[in-house]
């Protein structure tokens, strides 16, 4: 393994270097021989003595380190010389020795200990002095243990980051995209940086094995999840190219940076934290009742007759008489529940000036809204910084969490209960499952052909012994199977280390090289099992077992060499830094089926009959890159960001492995020049800053550039199999990076003594050769390549505010609140005149696309028919007999754009855009003596929604259930026989398409604008009241500060859309505001304490 | 660049990297690159493998091609119990567009199948390591499946564009153009020539690398067929009609020596029996039925959960051999008829009594009948009374199949009309209906026999109702039956047609007012595809409709499980296609030979009640070995071509969606020269901007 080697070989140099960093502060320790003997004690500025900070002579190896009353003893050769005092952590002091023999020193602390810094790339900032957009999350709630999750604490707190929660389930999945939409084809997620380290997602599609897959939606945590929000100190979030440039190849989409809290000199701290939450779906959607249900049933029944499609034989109608006696089941509240989920955490933090430390552990009990579904989190985190010498220091971050996501895919199943006819339950009178969703015969994928009456359903007029004969030999989607202890099992076990450590040595006072090794290990088992109970879709084996384990590694090696010096009114840090990745994955999975005991079930796939085909993936890749950043500022007035950095990865090939991805930034104080003459308490700081870099994005998964072949088989004359290779890539070795470069421009103002804070941002980013997956003509044999095509930009404006409104000692208001307006435009395709492509992701139906991505377009655009309502007994009499020829009256009606009598390709148009206007949210804080109320809204105007939910609920097919509304607005269809009277009134209610034949779907047309909603949100996300108890009380028992809170989540939801949640998963880049099925929000209340001791 | 590499080299000495460009170079440890393969024999097998499993799609799907040519000729239809997926229903109604999704998947997978064989073909070649004859046979096989791709293609889009090098970004190109519909003729008429020098004349069945894959014999079968196609519409090149009557006899002359012959069953050809497949020779290429292995190997047909199952497919109405109806309406007794005393008995049958004009029952003639006091007649001499039909084999009429007495009653016959609408009455009248040993109440009853062949049951009065729940109504032909079934329990009538059995909970015939009767019509259906007795008729029919069981495979449970073989090429056909050459070449040896074939292939699988066909002229036969070719080949994929060969694919259809569904013709003018080829897929187009569309899409 050459990887190995090379591997090996650089632990040896990283080992040697340490040693050679090591020597000289070896012999720093040894005693010297000296003429004066000096005595004194360095102290904080509190007078807090100081232990370990190093006392030298000037210009010498030789020094001595402070004990633990901070007191030193020192021998000097002469009056002449000068010692230095210093500690990390402080500004460095120098003495002349002259006549004094005794020295009180007291150090100052250094701006890094002060809460407002923070390492953007590889230098420390202040962040007063950021030339580049970067917004800060509030951790505060989460750190009160308002939060358990990550996903909920990042939700829309900073302009310009769009945070969609796509799915309520717990450990389920977030999308965030920062400014807009970066790539096409590939990811638009930003690159997490978790304590310097980038961290990458693993991908865990692989690893089921199960024959059938098609039962189960097969469902793995989001890697996120895993992350314990208390341990977390602050969250930046990087916008512009010039404060992502420094992450080079992955800073295209924005960089989320994670600091973890880290010991602090002082007394031991603990802090415990516990809650309780109640949660419960945020909204239902109505359906129809047992006796519309009915009725519904008829009509289709009868439609049928009228268009003769069936004979009277094949089916049986409810007899009116038996429709009022219907029981009606509410399948939606049947399904769902009110899940009470757990968090408990500890930390312990503290430390002396030599070794300071972090220690946590949280548990962690999510219960999904859906039976069957939880996560559960067990995380321990431990962040470590010794001291070893005064110019050494080591650090090391640990963290481990084991996650257990256990359940299926919830929107799926909500959507089974939805279509479940309201008049059939789940469970049968003798216990077993259901499995009839529909009354109708041949449909639920389970029916009984009874030899009487053809069909069977939950129909009083049957004997229950007949349905339940009815049940024994089907398939079946009811929802229950997959949520019941005894029904489908699918769980993801995961366990995650997150491990880095550094040695830091100061080479001088300015320059310092640290070395820094990080690990990370995912490694998940996938575990999915079918009862015998349920037969699978595909294939007669029952009992169907699937084991699948994946393994992600990565490591990091990095080389820092950063200066740091002040002179005057100079001040300059650089950073050199060289860094080798790699990163690695591989699954392996195996099944089996045909049990005949569900008693073992994953655990034993040998005891199936017919085992799967086993697999094993491998694909691994490799990121080389070295940086130099810096950062200058005069007088503290003009600052100066640059960064340059080169990748090299694996993925591409020849020359564009290489990279360079520079930046620069510039801010200016203005409140800092004299001439500035607008009084203090007006404006107290007013900066402007400008900033333009080039980031890369290399989303492609490893081996694009290669034409490689995959296995299949074929079997011949007797029942072997014969393995076959085929080409599985049309390969592009011309691939590269897609580059974007962006310009910001911004402004930071503090107005009326530090009340007001506003930021306003402007920016334009422009994407070059971005990576698209091109479907080629099929002609090809493929169905997909990837090119650096397509040119796209994303240009906005940014405010945000946070105002003090009141600032009383007992009465405090603050309000804040952000806004971003964001346009989007795709500027070229492959530059062909005339191009346009329709991502496939997005059809309907089949064959029928929702979205066209076209040069002078932005994404996220929808294309298809325009639907000008129904075809009614006139206007089908006008029709030309080429346009829809088999349109019936009751059939929707499309427009016919191009007035050719003909419906066809040529009458689609833009019908949409899945894109906001703006979207942000604000807050609102009060507090009052020890209460605090704080809440936080978000909002998003103007986008559209595409809501695939509506045509499956929506759609009269006369079997599964539909929405009342639709019902209530459906075509009645004027039979022969309809009496006159009510002729008026049924064609006056006549607005939605006729309940028509059962299990007839739509057709390929359905991509119209009928289905497009506005997308208009504003959603209360959290309200969180809190009480401090009297310190008084506590002290008594030995608590320094306690605080109780109960904290309301996504109490409440204004929009119009019709669907469960308007935040609706974007399938990628390309596909957007296509609403397949997401799950409702969950509503929680949860009920808490945090106490430090 | 080199200022990046400069800097990279840097870095690399920083962290002690003998050569970065080594660090960053990838290792896809489990996969293989087209750099390091196509070396060995075992190599090239495998590439060529991989173009048959590329047919795979086709066949896990239950075979998307099979809904082309079926659901839209008229063959196959939808069956309104079948889960009703709009884009089946819209091939049955001809209302497809080029956004359809079978249709698209159709076009991709034949690339796909395609690329992979051009990919066998660029690479395979003679070179030291892979030996000579492994080299030929895999480029002949890869040949062969081409030409099958692009046959279809060029049938089913018209001009396409013809691709023969394999896909490679950079080196080939990605947009072509569409080529001439005789250019593509011509590459797979090379293409085929190639593998038929080149293959083994035949594989054992059972042979496990090899039993399945195309040899010599199935180039020659495909060569056939593309030169008969040639022939007809749309190229109408007559001068292929002889190529190809000599390039099938060189495998009709030659059969044993291609392991060739008609299977002497019918239903054994389609059998899931392993040993059954083996002994068959019909087999000329074929797709294998899987049942049984791990689903990643299986699933090569699903045709029983396409046909039998999901009833995607089921036999359009021209399949039937009769029509079912019930009604309300008068009884007319006989007045003025011929009297059969003779079974005014218990337990009676009359002798021979002539009808009065030919009426055709099952497909045979018959002139005269026996009427038997139990409530049936027959058209065989019953002599020998037998009060029930069940253990009969005998073509017989039933009206009301009980243990009847005519004591007291009148049996009488009427010849009423005149020619050709004679109608035969024959009355029951006052007839007793008893139970046991209860002498029960009178009923009186009809059978008439219309001279266009529909029967009628006519029922009087009975009151009150008789205890009896046990009696029979229908008719049977001479190895089928169609009989009534009451499904109602309480008063009224809700009749179903049903093959399930006689036995029926009729109790009375009378409705509450007393006057009304309940009439039952059979009717033949008269442009019924089979004879009555042909034993090809590989569908069955019960009061839940109709459905195709070519491929049941009766060996495996379930529906998903198949180990039936998909049969794209048989000997059956070639004789049929001979046949159909010989015949459209002309003269009367030729015609001769054409018709020999068509009898023995009748002969061998229709059975032997079924008589031989004489022709009168050239069109007559041509009819013949069309309808001929429908019977022996229905449901396997094989229609929509043949019609549109033969040019009357569009009045075919039209004539068929109006007898579907009951209306005029005119409603379906929409449809016209435009649907004998398919669209191109639209998201072809979309992609290719060197693409034309086909008129009318």
């Amino acid at each position: 393994m050459r990887f190995l080697f090379i591997y090996r070989k650089c632990l040896t140099v990283f080992v040697l270097l340490t040693i050679t960093i090591l020597t000289p502060c070896s012999t720093l320790l040894l005693a010297q021989n000296g003429a004066l003997k000096v005595i004194g004690t360095v102290k904080d500025a509190k007078g807090v003595p100081i232990t370990g900070a190093s006392v030298k002579v000037k210009s010498q190896t030789k020094g001595v380190l402070t004990d633990s009353k901070g007191e030193f003893k020192l021998t000097v050769q002469n009056e002449r010389a000068v010692i230095e005092i210093s500690h990390v952590g402080f500004e460095m002091q120098t003495k002349e020795i002259s006549k004094d023999r005794v020295f009180n020193i007291t150090l100052i602390a250094t701006a890094t200990d002060m809460e407002d810094v923070i390492v953007v790339g590889y230098v420390t900032q202040k962040r007063k002095d950021f030339s580049t957009s970067i917004a800060n999350v509030s951790t505060k709630n989460a750190t009160e243990g308002g939060y358990s999750n990550f996903q909920q604490l990042i939700g829309g707190r900073a302009a310009g980051v769009m945070v969609s929660e796509t799915s309520s389930e717990p450990g389920g999945g977030i999308n965030i995209e920062v400014r807009g939409a970066g790539s096409l084809s590939f990811s638009t997620q930003p690159l997490y940086v978790i304590d310097g380290i980038p961290f990458e997602p693993p991908n865990l599609n692989l690893t089921s094995n199960t024959n059938v897959g098609a039962v189960v939606g097969n469902n793995v945590a989001n890697p996120l999840s895993t992350i314990n929000p208390t341990d977390i100190e602050s969250m930046e979030i990087l916008k512009d190219a010039a404060a992502t440039a420094v992450y080079g190849s992955r800073g295209a989409n924005g960089v989320i940076l994670i600091t973890t809290k880290k010991g602090k000199v002082g007394k031991t701290r603990v802090n415990i934290g516990f809650n309780q939450a109640y949660v419960t779906p945020q909204r239902f959607e109505k359906m129809l009742n047992a006796k519309d249900y009915a009725v519904f049933a008829d009509e289709a029944w009868k439609y049928r007759q009228y268009v003769g499609t069936y004979t009277s034989a094949t089916l049986v109608p409810f007899a009116e008489s038996e429709i009022d006696s219907l029981k009606t089941y509410d399948h939606q509240k049947e399904l769902l529940r009110v899940a009470q989920s757990t968090d408990a955490n500890v930390s312990i933090s503290g430390g002396s000036p030599m070794s300071k430390y972090y220690l946590s552990g949280q548990y962690f009990y999510q219960p999904g809204i859906i039976p069957n579904t939880s996560l559960n989190r067990y995380s321990c985190k431990f962040n470590y910084e010794a001291t070893l010498s005064p110019k050494l220091i080591m650090t090391a971050n640990i963290s481990v969490n084991n996650t257990e996501r256990n359940g299926n895919a919830t929107s799926t199943l909500i959507g089974k209960a939805k279509s479940w006819a309201p008049n059939s339950p789940f469970i049968n009178p003798d216990g077993t499952f259901n499995h009839l969703s529909t009354y109708l015969y041949g449909y639920g994928n389970g029916y009984y052909n009874d030899s009487i009456y053809g069909s069977i359903y939950y129909n009083p007029r049957f004997p229950i012994s007949t349905i339940l004969a009815s049940n024994g030999t089907t398939n079946s989607n009811n929802p229950l199977i997959y949520t019941s202890s005894r029904g489908v099992k699918n769980i993801n076990s995961s366990t995650q280390i997150l491990a880095n450590v550094s040695l830091s040595y100061s080479i001088s006072n300015a320059l310092k090289l640290t070395g820094t090794m990080a690990l990370t290990q995912f490694n998940s088992i996938l575990q999915t099992y079918i009862p015998i109970s349920i037969v699978p879709t595909f294939g007669t084996q029952k009992g169907d077992a699937s084991v699948g384990n994946s393994q992600n590694r990565s490591a990091l090696y990095q080389l820092n060499l950063s200066y740091r010096k002040s002179i005057r009114l100079h001040s300059i840090s650089l950073a050199a830094v060289a860094s080798a990745e790699k990163y690695t994955s591989e699954t392996q999975s195996v099944g089996s089926s045909g049990f005949t005991s569900d008693i073992t079930s994953f655990y034993s796939i040998q005891s199936g009959a017919v085992p799967g085909v086993p697999k094993a993936t491998y694909s691994a890749f490799q990121l080389v890159s070295s940086v130099l950043q810096g950062v200058y500022s005069y007088n503290g007035k003009y600052i100066l960001n640059a960064s340059g950095r080169f990748d090299g990865t694996s993925k591409f090939s020849g020359n564009n492995k290489y990279g360079f991805f520079p930046s620069a930034g510039l801010a200016w104080k203005i409140d800092k020049e004299k001439w500035f003459k607008i009084d203090k308490s007006i404006i107290s700081e007013l900066k402007l800053r400008t900033s333009f870099g080039i980031v890369g994005n290399q989303g492609i998964s490893p081996y694009s550039t290669m034409s490689t072949l995959s296995s299949t088989y074929m079997v011949y004359g007797n029942s072997t199999a014969n393995i076959g290779y085929y080409p599985t890539v049309l390969a592009n070795p011309a691939l590269k990076w897609e580059r974007t470069q962006s310009f910001n421009g911004g402004v930071d103002a503090s107005i009326l003594r530090d009340k007001i804070f506003i930021t306003i941002d402007a920016y334009s980013r422009l994407t070059k050769d971005l990576l698209v997956n091109v479907t080629p003509p099929l002609t090809s044999g493929f169905t997909s390549y990837t090119a650096n095509l397509a040119t796209m930009r994303n240009e906005g404006v940014e405010f945000s505010i946070e105002a003090k409104v009141i600032d009383g000692k007992k009465f405090r208001v603050t309000v804040g609140g952000n806004i971003a307006f964001n346009r989007n435009l795709v500027e070229k395709l492959t530059g062909a005149a005339g191009e346009y492509y329709n991502p496939s992701e997005g059809a309907i139906g089949t064959g029928g696309y929702i979205t066209r991505i076209e040069p002078g377009k932005p994404v996220g655009q929808f294309y298809g028919y325009n639907a000008i309502g129904i075809w009614n007994d006139s206007t089908i009499k006008t029709k030309a007999t080429t346009f829809m020829p088999s349109a019936k009256e009751g059939d929707r009606r499309y427009a016919d754009l191009n007035k050719d009598n003909l419906l066809s390709d040529a009458d689609r148009t833009y019908i949409g855009s899945a894109l906001p206007k703006y979207f942000g949210g604000f807050n609102l804080s009060v507090s009052y003596l020890s209460f605090d109320l704080s809440s936080f809204f978000s909002y998003s105007v103007g986008s559209q929604i595409f809501n695939t939910y509506q045509i499956s609920y929506g759609t009269m097919s006369g079997s599964s259930n539909i929405r009342k509304d639709i019902f209530d607005k459906r075509y009645r269809v004027i039979y022969p026989d309809t009496d006159p009277k009510l002729i008026d009134a049924i064609r006056a209610n006549n607005q939605t398409t006729k309940v028509s034949v059962a299990g007839s779907t739509l057709e390929a047309r359905e991509a119209t604008d009928y289905y497009i909603e506005s997308g208009t949100f504003l959603r209360c996300r959290d309200v969180t009241i809190g009480y401090k108890l009297p310190n008084k009380l506590l002290k008594k028992a030995g608590i320094s500060s306690m605080k109780a809170y109960i904290n309301l989540q996504n109490l409440f939801m204004v929009t119009n859309y019709t669907g469960l949640n308007p935040e609706v998963s974007s399938r990628g880049g390309l596909v957007r505001g296509v609403d397949d099925g997401s799950a409702p929000l969950s509503r929680g209340l949860r009920v808490g304490f945090n106490a430090n001791f | 660049m080199l200022n990046n590499r400069t800097y990279i080299i840097c870095l690399a000495f920083i962290l002690g990297f003998s050569s970065c460009k080594k660090f960053l170079q990838e290792s896809p440890n489990g996969l293989i690159t087209n750099t390091n393969f196509y070396q060995t024999d075992d190599d090239a097998i495998t590439a060529v493998n991989a173009v048959y499993s590329a047919m795979r799609p086709d066949m896990a799907l239950g075979l998307p091609g099979i809904y082309l040519t079926e659901m839209i000729s008229d063959d196959g239809t939808m069956s309104p119990t079948a889960t009703q997926v709009g884009e089946r229903l819209e091939l049955e109604n001809m209302i497809y567009s080029s956004q359809h999704g079978i249709i698209k998947t159709v076009w991709t997978n034949a690339y796909v199948a395609i690329n992979r064989a051009n990919t066998v073909l660029k690479y395979v070649f003679d070179s030291s390591k892979i030996r000579p004859a492994i080299v030929r046979r895999v480029r002949g096989e890869a040949c062969f499946l081409r030409a099958f791709n692009y046959f279809r293609l060029v049938q089913l889009y018209g001009d396409v564009p013809l691709v023969l090098t394999p896909s490679e970004i950079g080196v080939s190109n990605l947009s072509p153009s569409r080529a001439p519909v005789k250019t593509v003729y011509d590459n797979i008429i090379s293409d085929l020539e190639y593998a038929e020098q080149n293959l083994s004349d035949y594989y054992n069945y059972n042979d496990a690398k090899n039993g399945g894959r195309a040899t010599a014999a199935a180039a020659k079968a495909l060569l056939g067929k593309v030169y008969l196609t040639m022939a007809g519409y749309p190229l109408n090149d007559i001068s292929k009609y002889q190529l190809a009557a000599d390039k099938l006899n060189e495998l009709i002359v030659n059969k044993s020596s291609y392991n060739l012959d008609l299977n002497t069953s019918y239903s054994k050809i389609f059998s899931a029996v392993t040993a059954t497949k083996a002994a068959d020779n019909e087999r000329i290429f074929y797709s294998r039925g899987t049942s049984g292995m791990a689903p990643d190997y299986q699933a090569f047909t699903r045709m029983k959960s396409t046909y039998l199952q999901f009833k995607y497919a089921v036999p359009s109405k021209d399949f039937l051999p009769y029509t079912t109806s019930s009604s309300v309406g008068q009884y007319f007794p006989i007045s003025g008829g011929t009297e059969l005393s003779s079974i005014e008995v218990d337990d009676a049958i009359t002798s021979s009594i002539p009808i009065g004009f030919s009426f055709n029952f099952g497909g045979v003639l018959y002139d005269s009948f026996y009427m038997s006091s139990n409530g049936f007649i027959s058209f065989k001499n019953r002599s020998a009374a037998a009060p029930n039909i069940s253990s009969a084999t005998d073509p017989i009429v039933g009206p009301l199949m009980d243990n009847l007495n005519g004591t007291g009653g009148t049996a009488s016959y009427l010849l009423s009309g005149t020619a050709p609408n004679r109608v035969l009455t024959i009355e029951w009248a006052d007839w007793r209906w008893k139970t046991g040993s209860i002498v029960a109440n009178n009923i009186s009853f009809q059978v008439q026999l219309y001279e266009d062949g529909r029967i009628q049951f006519n029922y009087s009065s009975s009151t009150p109702a008789v205890n009896s729940a046990a009696s029979a109504i229908g008719v049977r032909y001479p190895n089928s039956y169609l009989a009534f079934k009451n499904t109602n329990t309480t008063g009224g009538f809700n009749w179903v047609a049903s093959n399930s059995g006689y036995s029926s909970t009729v109790n009375k015939f009378q409705y509450d007012n007393g006057d009304s009767t309940t009439q039952l019509t059979i009717a033949q259906n008269l442009r019924s595809v089979y004879e009555i007795s042909d034993a090809r008729r590989t569908y069955t029919t019960d009061f839940l409709g109709t459905v195709i069981n070519k491929y049941s495979d009766a060996v495996n449970a379930g529906y998903n499980d198949n180990a039936d073989d998909f049969i794209w090429l048989r000997f059956s056909d070639v004789l049929l296609m001979y046949a159909e050459a010989l015949m459209e070449i002309g003269g009367t040896s030729n015609l001769d030979i054409a018709l020999a074939t068509i009898n023995s292939i009748r002969k061998a699988h229709g059975g032997t009640a079924i008589q031989d066909l004489t022709y009168t002229t050239q069109d007559d036969l041509r009819q013949k070995i069309r309808l001929e070719r429908r019977r022996e080949l229905a449901f396997e994929g094989h229609r929509w071509y043949d019609l549109k060969r033969w040019n009357i694919i569009v009045e075919t259809i039209k004539a068929n969606l109006s007898f579907q569904y009951n209306r005029p013709q005119s409603y379906y003018d929409f449809l016209n020269d435009n649907v004998k080829v398919l669209p191109i897929p639209y998201a072809e187009l979309a992609n290719n901007p060197n693409l034309t569309q086909n008129p009318g899409y």
